[in-house]
């Protein structure tokens, strides 16, 4: 398998404060990528990085086989950018912010700018600071789209907007993605959100990928179990515990990642009953991912 | 090229009120100094009188140099800055080429006000009836000014682009630090290092010696 | 080697290189530091220079240097070891090159006199040496402590030296010289006097500068009286003229300012002589002017020049012009033509300096800063 951005044991540190630590990810070429954490994980640093707009301390990042930061302006050619916050030049308008914009990419669209800009109801000589935050998404994204991008890259892209923005924004991107065949990284927040666009998932917590999986695996393999007399044996489990509260005497839950069925042998094999296995929701698996990594990052200490 | 072109546009856009200002300025530097200090005069004026007249010309224009020059150096900084460079930094021009254009936007429309110089000082010069004995020297007046608007902006970019929002402070901590030091070496300490510096600078080839080369529209 | 390496060293190059190439500028200072480092390539010549000033300290707070044969001293601490050896350097020169302009005439310099070169305390920026030979003074004024090296200084070392010589001096040279040439900031150079004439405001001045040879004899005339105003100012000139003078003393403020306002803003002729003639004695053409001609004079007559001017009789008594013609060896009105295309000359240079050098220093200086710049950038 290819990878459209490949980071391996990346280091960068701001002061004391903040550190992103031994950083290893490797994002399919083709897929959408959905970069999930907390707010002040580390997600948008990393996206940074990988975009050469910050130098690493250690480490090797490759986008679309660029070296970042040293070919860094060869990869952003083919990068479609979408930051957090609005970057554009409030002194433009929205017509000139294209004008600009599009010199810089050959592979441009300009019809489909022009196209996008009518779908998203976009005032042409509107400036730049006086759109809403909507408005100044859509322009972000209508950039990005039309520049053809091999590899898009959006930051919190739909985080303050309201829901019919925010359906128009993922709608737009479903679409151009199943025609261009797109890799996307979407960093959020917004568990739910990404559960319907992504193929992959990365989480993110405290400057560490805590786990890199497939969707179907993230969605269906974290499972809450009842147990009645647990093992306390937790050396060769096939799958991985994230946490475990006694309920009782005899009685425990855990919450298990990479759980399949044919692995309650193994548990009654270790002399436990499985009384009951429980989907979580994405929501409630996402919260679990980060209470288990949060638990072994404390131990390792 | 057409990224260029593209770049000076908007940069130009940004800038041109303080560039055209600046022109309007240095046009009119000389016939305000001339209306100053000759006017209400007979046809034939003394060459003395001319020359005094344009004595502050000199210090006037260094100074419009100076602020001139740091001005279209601020404005593409500030809507640089308005981005937090982000949006610099994310497209696909290395940052030196990008830095570059940038400069040379500058570079280039700050030959407008050193042009408008020249008009002025020629429109001046038609103004007054030379004596055989002095001579106008428009060219070099203008070619000077625009090598310290260069100049002027050339340190007030680096400033802003290498410092940023801390270039004001550092700007001002030379200014306010220079003199009093300088003060107190000249007085107690060892004037040969005053000297010396005041060598290194002023002396060509140093960074300020065109400034204290002589600024002169009419002479002998 | 990087590119941005060979672009640093390009630029460094554009503001360092000219500058030690330039065999002149706005100061010799290039020329004093190579004739510097030639004289301390003789090793015997540095030695002197430097164990003397380590070891040869006559008396406390003075440095003093030896070289040819000359001591040379110093208040200790003004000046670095490295400016003192430069100035006693110049000194060399300075008398080397009275040697080779006044031949054997220069031996009143070849003496064991010392001379003793002391800054004046307090003034960082413009400083004086006072070279003391006996009874004589003469003061070098100079710019950044470096002696301006040109044939002028040259001769007026040489007229200190000789008017020293001279226990009395003929009362009508005195008096065109002002008692021996104060060698101070007073001194103009003939760019300063070519300027001064031009601009003067008087028309006198303006023909001499335009050709006029009789006009020029006015100018150098020390005799005239400022009563003459008419001599050196036509009435055109008048009204300028009243409005830079101040108000003479004894004269009301109701008589003055109705004449003045005359003059000067309708060019009434009467108000106008009346405004000068109420003035006290002036001329526009000070000594200074004059130095410049007398200076002129000596470096055309050279060696036997400086007999000349040693023997000075009473036979020019008056005659200022036909005397220094005398000591240049050339009729009058060649000396006078001569002296105006000098001080024309000079004038031009200094106003026209090139701007290819400050072209290339300006644009390697903002080339530098450039590149500084061009620092990659993090967020």
């Amino acid at each position: 398998m290819s990878h459209a951005i490949s980071i391996r044991n990346l280091d960068w540190r701001a002061g004391k404060a903040f550190a992103i630590q031994d950083l290893t990810m490797q994002v399919p070429t083709g897929a959408i990528y959905g970069f999930l954490g907390p707010n002040g994980s580390g997600k948008t640093t990393t996206i940074r990085l990988l975009l050469g707009m910050m130098s690493p301390d250690a480490g090797s990042i490759t986008v679309l086989g660029e070296s970042i930061p040293k070919s860094a302006h060869l990869a952003l050619a083919r990068v479609g950018y979408v930051p957090e916050r609005l970057h554009l030049y409030g002194r433009l308008t929205v017509d000139e912010s294209i004008a600009y914009h599009r010199v810089f990419y050959p592979t441009f669209d300009s019809a489909e700018a022009v196209r996008l800009r009518e779908r998203f109801a976009l005032q042409p000589d509107q400036k730049v600071a006086q759109l809403s935050k909507g408005q100044a998404g859509k322009l972000m994204l209508l950039l990005a789209l039309s520049q053809r991008a091999e590899l898009l890259v959006l930051d919190e892209p739909t985080d303050g907007l309201d829901p019919v923005i925010r359906r128009e924004v993922l709608a737009a991107l479903v679409e151009y993605v199943a025609a261009h065949k797109a890799t996307v990284l979407v960093s959020s927040h917004l568990v739910h959100e990404q559960e319907r666009i992504c193929d992959w998932v990365g989480v993110m917590d405290g400057g560490r990928l805590v786990a890199e999986l497939p969707m179907q695996e993230f969605r269906g393999g974290i499972k809450r179990l009842k147990l009645r007399h647990a093992p306390s044996a937790m050396s060769g489990m096939p799958f991985t515990l994230l946490s475990a509260e006694s309920s009782g005497a005899t009685d425990a839950e855990w919450v298990v990642r990479g759980w399949r069925p044919e692995m309650q042998a193994w548990l009654q094999g270790a002399g436990a009953e499985v009384r009951d296995v429980m989907d979580l929701d994405l929501e409630d698996s996402f919260v679990e991912l980060l209470r288990g990594a949060r638990h072994q990052t404390q131990e390792a200490a | 090229m057409i990224v260029f072109q593209r770049i000076f546009a908007t940069q130009w856009q940004w800038t041109r009120v303080a560039v055209l200002s600046l022109a309007v300025a240095s046009f009119a530097v000389p016939t305000a100094l001339w209306r100053l200090g000759g006017d209400n005069l007979p046809a034939v004026v003394a060459p003395f009188v001319i020359v005094e007249a344009f004595r502050t010309l000199g210090p006037v224009i260094i100074l419009i140099s100076l602020l001139g020059a740091f001005v279209v150096a601020v404005l593409p900084w500030t809507v640089d800055a308005e981005t937090r460079h982000v949006y610099p930094l994310s497209l696909p021009i290395p940052w030196r080429r990008f830095v570059a254009f940038r400069y040379s936007v500058g570079a280039i429309t700050l030959l407008i006000p050193a042009i408008a110089l020249y008009l002025g000082g020629w429109f001046v010069v038609w103004q007054i009836t030379l004596p055989d004995v002095l001579r106008a020297y428009p060219f070099v007046l203008a070619a000077r000014y625009y090598l310290a608007l260069l100049l002027a902006f050339s340190a007030s970019f680096a400033l802003q682009y290498v410092f940023g929002r801390r270039a004001t402070i550092a700007v001002l901590f030379i200014l306010l630090a220079v003199g009093p030091l300088t003060f107190l070496v000249a007085a107690f300490g060892d004037p040969a290092i005053v000297l010396t510096l005041k060598r290194w600078l002023l002396e060509w080839p140093g960074p300020l010696s065109l400034y204290a080369e002589p600024w002169r529209l009419i002479d002998v | 080697m990087s590119k941005r390496a060979v672009m640093a060293v390009v630029l460094l190059c554009g503001v360092a290189v000219p500058a030690l190439l330039a065999q002149s500028g706005p100061s010799d200072v290039a020329a004093l530091r190579r004739q510097y480092d030639a004289l301390a390539a003789r090793s015997e010549v540095s030695r002197e220079l430097f164990d003397s000033l380590r070891n040869a300290r006559t008396a406390p707070y003075t440095d003093s240097l030896v070289a040819g044969g000359r001591r040379v001293r110093f208040i200790a601490g003004q000046l670095s070891e490295r400016d003192q050896a430069v100035l006693t350097a110049t000194l060399e020169k300075v008398a080397s090159e009275l040697a080779a302009h006044f031949d054997d005439r220069a031996t009143v310099l070849n003496d064991t006199s010392s001379w003793s070169l002391r800054p004046r305390a307090g003034r960082a920026v413009r400083r004086y040496l006072r070279v003391d030979r006996g009874a004589t003074r003469a003061a070098f004024a100079f710019h950044h402590f470096v002696l301006p090296l040109d044939s002028a200084a040259v001769v007026r070392v040489a007229l200190e030296a000789a008017t020293g010589a001279l226990p009395t001096l003929h009362p009508w040279l005195k008096q065109y010289l002002r008692s021996g040439f104060q060698l101070d900031s007073a001194w103009i150079g003939f760019a300063g006097a070519g300027r001064i004439i031009a601009i003067s405001g008087s028309t006198i001045g303006r023909r001499c500068r335009e050709g006029s040879t009789a006009d020029c004899r006015i100018v150098l005339d020390a005799s005239i009286k400022s009563a003459n105003f008419e001599l050196y100012y036509a009435p055109e000139d008048w009204p300028d003229l009243s409005r830079r003078l101040p108000k003479p003393r004894g004269i009301p403020d109701s008589v003055w300012t109705p004449n003045q306002e005359a003059c000067a803003r309708r060019a009434e002729v009467d108000a106008c002589r009346r405004v000068l003639t109420w003035q006290p004695p002036m001329s526009p053409f000070q000594h200074n002017v004059r130095t410049t001609f007398v200076i002129h004079a000596i470096l055309m007559g050279r060696g036997p020049g400086l007999d000349r001017l040693l023997a000075a009789s009473d036979a020019y008594t008056d005659d200022p012009i036909g005397f220094f013609a005398h000591v240049a060896g050339v009729s009058e009105n060649v000396l006078i033509d001569t002296w105006r295309q000098r001080i024309d000359a000079a004038a031009r240079a200094e106003v026209r300096q090139p701007l290819l050098p400050v072209l290339i220093s300006s644009l390697a200086w903002g080339g530098l800063l450039l590149l500084v710049t061009t620092q990659r950038r993090s967020l």
